[in-house]
């Protein structure tokens, strides 16, 4: 091959690899998918999953949101005070928190604490041979590791974002009642005023679909482990990566979907 | 009845098995030896359907390993893996009665207990580890962990992936004669990976010396003294 051929070939070669592992994963979300049901056999494991995804990440969901509110609430100020529109500030704040921020910034904090570690522990399990075991004592992987997980990642995503809108609202009103003169009652009514249904039902399903991704490339990721240390951190790496870029292009497409005209 | 006919398995284009056959005849125990990387875990994996073959065929009851075929095959086989592979999330007694608490015949939390707190006594293993985890046990005791799970239920096929390494020598030979009581009791199946010769005395009836990816020696655990053959001349003089 020619020295000026050599990085298209890289790059096709890189193409294929990756619509080859789109397909995989697809095909794998789908496995997993027609086994929800099944976890009702394994209520613990789904409690164990719903504790790791939902409730360890509330503090660091809350802290994010609150501290981004704050900020979009003294940006959208600086910004508006420059178009005589510091009026704004709790609908901007409303609608960036509830239809963006919130469910963003929860998936991508999700991406960084569960997505990383559901995939290394399930890749530590691929490479000391637990899933082989589990196969011998006649128990289905998927049904038993990865089901669980994405139940618990599909169910307890939407409540995280919840948590985080709320919360986001909140670091917004703070600062904008207690430094750039907004009355707290009227600042309340304004933003409540203003969110439509559309805007929660948009928050709360981008919770569940980023939820839904960000597990399932975990477990994926894990239960495909190359070998040894090396293996599990391969498999962490390249879950995390590829939970936020698809999260940030799923959120894309479903305002996109939303908001069509 | 299990039999390997000509299994052949390569990793990377290196060929690590070539060409083994293999009867298992039912209530027989055999061991297995060979060097370091020869791939007698591989074998094993092979024989219990974890892995798939590049050529050949595994027959349990005369009927090749299938999806369906397999999750029966599971359901009355044991399997101790090499590093025991016991499930960290789990205490030592919920590894050990894995089955009771999650297979398809479950049993209440206490009976499970109560049948795990057994099988650990017969690996003996104290109950005050049945609610450690596996971590916090040292390789010995998690090798005895792992065998006390592969145990439960009374299997029909036992596969043991080098049961007594790491164990102390007073261990070592009351595993050995576990095993034994294990397959004269209950008429099971056994293949027993494994580097210890006073082991292999003690627990086989057949013998395979496993070199180069082929079967290098074949024989009821009598002849091995008697075979004329270097390496294997060599495992005994250890
Ligand atoms: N999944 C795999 N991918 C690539 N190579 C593998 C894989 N499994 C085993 N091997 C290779 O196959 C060979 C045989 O491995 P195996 O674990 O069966 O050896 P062994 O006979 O059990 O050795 P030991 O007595 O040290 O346990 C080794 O060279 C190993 O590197
Ligand atoms: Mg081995």
């Amino acid at each position: 091959m020619t020295p000026v051929l050599a990085p298209l070939a890289f790059i096709g070669r890189g193409t294929r690899r990756m619509v080859a592992r789109v397909g995989n994963v697809t095909l794998f979300s789908l496995a997993v998918l027609i086994r929800l049901p099944a976890t009702a056999r394994f209520p613990r494991e789904v409690a164990r999953a719903a504790l790791q995804v939902g409730w360890l990440s509330l503090p660091v969901v809350g802290l994010t949101a609150v501290f981004t509110g704050a900020a979009l609430a003294l940006q959208i100020h600086a910004g508006g005070t420059r178009l005589s529109a510091e009026a704004v500030v709790p609908q901007i704040v409303a609608i960036g928190i509830v239809r963006e921020l919130g469910p963003v910034l929860v998936g991508l904090m999700v991406a960084a604490r569960v997505t990383s570690s559901i995939a290394a522990e399930i890749a530590t399990m691929k490479v000391t041979e637990q899933i082989s075991a589990l196969v011998t004592l006649s128990t289905d992987p998927m049904t038993y590791l990865a089901a669980p997980r994405v139940l618990a990642g599909l169910v307890t995503l939407p409540l995280l974002v919840a948590v985080g809108d709320v919360l986001g609202l909140f670091g917004g009103f703070a600062v904008a009642t207690a430094q750039l003169g907004f009355a707290p009652e009227a600042y309340v009514r304004t933003s409540w005023n203003f969110l439509t249904t559309a805007d929660m039902a948009l928050s709360l399903t981008k919770g569940a679909v980023f939820g839904l991704i960000a597990v399932t490339l975990a477990c994926h990721a894990g239960m495909n482990a190359g070998r040894g240390a090396r293996g599990v951190g391969q498999a962490v790496t390249s879950a995390v990566q590829s939970a936020a870029i698809l999260i940030l292009a799923a959120n894309v497409a479903l305002t996109a979907l939303f908001f069509a005209p | 009845m299990i039999r390997l006919e000509h299994i052949a398995k390569s990793f990377g284009g290196t060929p690590v098995l070539e060409d083994i056959s293999l009867d298992l005849a039912p209530g027989t125990s055999l061991a297995v030896l060979g060097r370091s990387g020869t791939g007698k875990s591989v074998l094993a994996q092979i024989t219990l359907g974890l892995l798939a073959p590049d050529a050949g065929r595994v027959l349990v009851e005369g009927a090749p390993l299938t999806r369906r075929t397999h999750r029966a095959f599971m359901a009355r086989t044991g399997v101790l893996f090499q590093g025991a592979a016991l499930f960290d999330s789990l205490t030592i007694w919920e590894n050990v009665a894995f089955r009771l608490l999650n297979g398809p015949n479950r049993r209440s939390r206490s009976t499970a207990r109560e049948a795990a707190l057994e099988a650990l006594a017969r690996v003996d293993l104290a109950p005050r580890v049945a609610d450690l985890h596996p971590a916090d046990l040292s390789g010995g005791m998690q090798k005895r962990a792992g065998l006390a799970r592969a145990i439960m239920g009374a299997p029909e096929f036992l596969v043991f992936d080098e049961p007594n390494s790491g164990l102390d020598p007073v261990t070592a030979r009351e595993i050995d004669a576990l095993i034994r009581t294990l397959v004269s009791d209950l008429g099971a199946t056994a293949m027993t990976i494994t580097h210890d010769m006073a082991g292999v005395r003690a627990i086989a009836d057949t013998v395979m010396l496993l070199d180069e990816g082929r079967v290098r020696w074949q024989g009821p655990v009598a002849k091995i003294d008697t075979a004329e053959d270097g390496l294997l001349s060599r495992f005994l003089a250890r």
